[in-house]
């Protein structure tokens, strides 16, 4: 198991515009990480028109730095403009572009976000890039993500049925109790469920405790199930609580670090 | 349920996806209320011939991702009390001004996450009046998702007041 960062992590201070992406990239490394996951249209300079002499400096600084790009996130976002929402075609010639760009970026993974109407749809986006990832070979991760349960991907998956489609599990599906952006938690069980499809985590967290423990995840359990089944691949740590207040996100994304490779 | 569509399941879910959006977008309000104003200052803005043309102020993106200019569907101010509308407004990003009125047409222009732009006030009523040293700013910008999320009509609606130096 591989231990990475999400820069979402460093959100509230690149909303606040208190750190770069580069020095979010510095800290990073500092800490031990392994792998940087960007997000397009949070970290990419000049999106989504970023050059790929922006995107070679990006990923050379990354691995300069002993690190890799261990995925490349973005939005297929359908409603772009105003007087009418994109076609399937729009969204397919985007998500290639994607594709190619997690390639530039030395990325194996890839997530583009796509909040399709119907699975119809979603089969059909997918299934247009299936030569792209193949002749990349990227994997599309579909992230396991409320509002559907992780029953619901495993089935999508399982259709699909391609080695360059695979899941995403986000922790936040098994976390509980009160924060203002949760559900109910789902067993553990089916997260052990979708684990034969997975080829990445997102280890998701919005408050630790004085013990560096996220209370409302059971980081312990679900890096347990990982082991069990000698996940080779990466858990990033997610830190989303910078929305609900700021706080430094360094010192944060340090705790969220270390609690991932306490467990690992 | 292998053939249910993602529409049934959102349906099946959405009462609970809403209330988590409602929680998202409530949480992203106080971002904007926390970072859109790097600078109080309200400053004169002066055409190439250095006649003052209008006022600007800073303003960067409230929203947590970079969103395509073509998502500002209005924005209105009000200073002092009085009221400014879309018409007399333009927002200048990286040195490109576009009237707020055609704004939402505008998607091939992107407004990057914390990025500044400037928003001006060509209003000659209010350009020719006196005013004080210090106004009260009121910006209501009504910015269109660019996907689902659990938001009443896909827009957010920003309500941020501020007081102002003027310069």
């Amino acid at each position: 198991m591989k231990v990475g960062i999400s820069l979402y992590s460093y959100g509230g201070d690149f909303h606040s515009r208190r750190i770069s992406v580069r020095q979010a990239i510095l800290h990073a490394a500092e800490i031990g990480c392994e792998g940087i996951e960007l997000i397009g249209d949070q970290h990419l300079p000049n999106w989504p028109y970023t050059s790929i002499s922006e995107l070679v400096d990006l990923r050379d600084l990354i691995q300069s730095l002993g690190m890799e790009v261990s995925c490349f996130s973005s939005y297929l976002v359908y409603m772009l403009r105003s007087d009418r929402n994109q076609t399937q075609e729009e969204l397919i010639r985007v998500a290639k572009e994607h594709i190619n760009i997690a390639n530039i970026l030395g990325a194996k993974i890839c997530r583009p976000i796509y909040s399709a109407d119907n699975k119809k749809d979603l089969f059909h986006v997918i299934n247009a890039c299936l030569p792209i990832l193949k002749q990349c070979n990227i994997i599309w991760a579909l992230e396991v993500h409320s509002p559907f349960p992780p029953s619901f991907y495993n089935e999508v998956i399982q259709e699909i049925n391609s080695p360059f489609v695979r899941l995403l599990p986000d922790f936040s599906c098994w976390q509980s109790m009160g924060l203002p952006t949760e559900f109910s938690a789902n067993n553990i069980e089916t997260f052990k469920e979708i684990l034969p499809y997975t080829a990445y985590c997102h280890g998701k967290a919005h408050v630790f405790d004085a013990n560096g423990e996220e209370p409302n995840t059971p980081y312990k359990a679900l890096l347990q199930a990982l082991k069990e089944i000698n996940f080779d691949g990466y858990v990033v740590a997610e830190y989303e609580g910078w929305m609900m207040g700021y706080a430094d996100s360094r010192a944060i994304v340090k705790t969220h670090f270390d609690l991932i490779n306490k467990y690992r | 349920m292998v053939d249910n569509t993602i529409r049934d399941l959102r349906r099946k879910h959405n009462e609970e996806r809403d209330k988590e959006m409602a929680s998202l977008y409530s949480l992203m309000l106080g971002l904007a209320e926390r970072d859109c104003f790097p600078n109080n200052q309200l400053r004169k803005y002066c055409d190439p011939n250095n006649t003052v043309a209008g006022y600007v102020f800073d303003f960067a993106n409230p929203w947590y991702v970079a969103e395509p200019i073509s998502t500002v569907q209005d924005i209105k101010l009000i200073v002092d009390g009085t009221m400014i509308g879309l018409e007399h407004l333009a927002i200048i990003i990286r040195g490109q001004k576009i009237p707020v009125k055609v704004a939402k047409t505008i998607y091939e222009i992107w407004w990057g996450v914390g990025e500044v732009l400037q928003i001006l006030i060509e209003d000659q009523k209010f350009i020719n009046q006196n005013i004080l040293k210090k106004v009260n700013l009121e910006i209501h910008l009504d910015l269109r998702t660019t996907m689902y999320y659990g938001i009443p009509n896909n827009l957010a609606q920003y309500v941020l007041n501020h007081e102002m130096e003027v310069l």
